[in-house]
């Protein structure tokens, strides 16, 4: 993938409340810079998937303000959002959903989108075949290509429903080293919503929790480990006994 | 559960009214989803637009070939249904004036309507289904959050390949059975094909070609709008789909033929 002068920007700037009404401590003051990953913790699913769309700009904030990129300036296409609920075109093949978002925003040429189509899957590490439908893929290598169609337009930033899904389970170190390597070596912002701690505990930057009564911003690990105590109890992290 | 004060009578009255509300306002909805879509498409760049301009191509060759075989036989058999009471009037009055009453029968009011018909039977039941599948398994959405328009990238190219494909296989439904029946007719009956076939070409005027043209790209406006708007009413139930294809059949029908009654009164 090419590096370009917009991953410098590629920051979100958020204080705003969740889409319901809160009280106080459901404010949230968070900055994103370029090559970080954020992890979006807790419970339940509903909640993670609110605020992560809310953080994406594709819901409005109940109050506050979600601002991209340094300038200010509103969400483009520079934004990708992945999720297992977002389906692949049942009646295009793979080389066409990858290349669909390229050939409608960037208005290149077919064969040019094809090529860079071919690049992103192979990127990504899909090795089936490209001319099939959606339907005869299976979970992983549909993961694969929503995450090449996501990256087809080289966005500066990342926000991922549960890309840890337990039905892909031996696929997870995969998986982990894709998002890193597209934090680190690529430098765009990720930020994953997730229930795999593990993950959170190795690799997250910082880290966002969420429930139905509270939301945080830890810097690390460690402060949110030692924090998360009082909230463990009403979660179901607890009942994993996850948190050291 | 009823609310107090309410009898069978008022709730039939009140389901009456609610019915003929939707079915008044259809039309206005209708006409509404179609200039937005339209709209859409002109905005996000027309046919400048890679994606929107191959969707509309693969349309207008789907639209507009698959139904070729049915309309050749049709329009065969219209023509030479038509033709055969007529032309033994050819012993008594002129060619020249049996060709308007064959060119405004055939050409101008039957063509357009029964290709309609087989437009509607084929491409504009497939477009529902498709795009009705395409709602219910939340592909659509999944469109917004990549910040495609669905109205510009599933709709107007579907509406411009109707129009088109619509005009296109009425001039050959017309051609077919005008020239195709009457000469079918006159191989039976005895008489002159080519005599006939010159008085109805010479018949044709400005008028009826405008006509003719602006009648079939609203058609093919209808069939298509009235296939996408019943598709993306569909929601995650899984009877939506054939109750919104057999809806978008049902109004497709219906507007074509009060359309064509509405433009056969401007004729006059």
């Amino acid at each position: 993938m090419v590096v370009n002068e917009k991953q410098e920007f590629g920051h979100i700037r958020m204080r705003a409340r969740s889409v319901c009404p809160a009280p106080e401590n459901e404010t949230l003051d968070l900055e994103v810079r370029a090559g970080e990953i954020i992890v979006l913790v807790g419970g339940p699913e509903s909640n993670r998937v609110r605020w992560l769309t809310v953080l994406a700009g594709l819901r409005p904030a109940a109050g506050g303000d979600v601002r991209f990129f340094s300038d200010g300036s509103t969400r483009e296409r520079a934004i990708a959002y992945i999720s297992a609920d977002e389906p692949l075109l049942s009646t295009f093949t793979v080389r066409a959903n990858v290349m669909l978002p390229r050939l409608y925003h960037c208005q290149e040429h077919p064969d040019t989108a094809s090529k860079l189509a071919d690049e992103a899957l192979d990127g990504v590490g899909f090795a089936g075949d490209r001319e099939s439908l959606p339907a005869s893929l299976d979970r992983e290598e549909t993961r694969q290509v929503q995450l090449a169609r996501a990256l087809a337009t080289d966005p500066a930033m990342l926000f991922l429903h549960e890309p840890f899904d337990f039905q892909l389970a031996e696929h997870w170190p995969v998986i982990t080293e894709q998002l890193v390597a597209l934090a680190r070596q690529q430098n765009r912002s990720v930020v994953v919503a997730t229930q795999n701690l593990r993950f959170a505990q190795e690799h997250a930057d910082r880290i966002t929790f969420v429930d139905s009564t509270h939301v945080a911003a830890f810097d690390d690990w460690d402060s949110f480990a030692s924090a998360a105590r009082g909230y463990v109890k009403s979660t179901p992290l607890a009942l994993r006994g996850q948190v050291a | 559960m009823e609310r107090a004060g309410t009898t069978g009578l008022s709730s039939m009255a009140g389901w009456t009214g609610r019915r003929i509300i939707r079915v008044g306002t259809y039309p206005l909805d209708l006409g509404i989803f179609i200039s937005k879509s339209l709209l859409a498409w002109i905005r996000h760049g027309h046919f400048r637009n890679h994606a929107t301009r191959r969707a509309a191509v693969g349309h207008i060759l789907l639209t507009g070939i698959n139904p070729l075989p049915a309309t050749l036989i049709v329009a065969l058999a219209v023509g030479f249904i038509l033709s055969l009471p007529l032309v033994p009037l050819t012993a008594t009055i002129q060619a020249t004036d049996l060709a308007p009453i064959l060119l405004r029968v055939i050409g101008l009011e039957l063509s357009p309507l029964l290709t309609a018909v087989v437009i509607i039977g084929r491409a504009g039941s497939a477009m529902a289904t498709e795009l009705s599948n395409m709602q219910l398994n939340g592909e659509t959405a999944a469109l917004v959050h990549l910040e495609i328009d669905v109205s510009d990238f599933f709709v107007a190219p579907r509406l411009i390949a109707g129009s088109i494909a619509q005009l296109v296989l009425a001039t050959y439904f017309t051609c077919i059975a005008l020239f195709g029946g009457t000469w079918l007719a006159t191989l039976v009956l005895g008489g002159s094909a080519i005599e006939l076939a010159t008085a109805i070409t010479a018949a044709v005027t400005p008028l009826h070609l405008s006509g003719f043209i602006a009648k079939n790209l609203l058609f093919g406006l209808l069939i298509a709008g009235a296939a996408c708007y019943s598709a993306l009413q569909v929601r995650r139930n899984p009877v939506d789909v054939p109750f919104q294809v057999q809806r978008a059949i049902t109004a497709s029908l219906v507007l074509v033929f009060v359309l064509n009654g509405l433009m056969a009164l401007i004729w006059l």
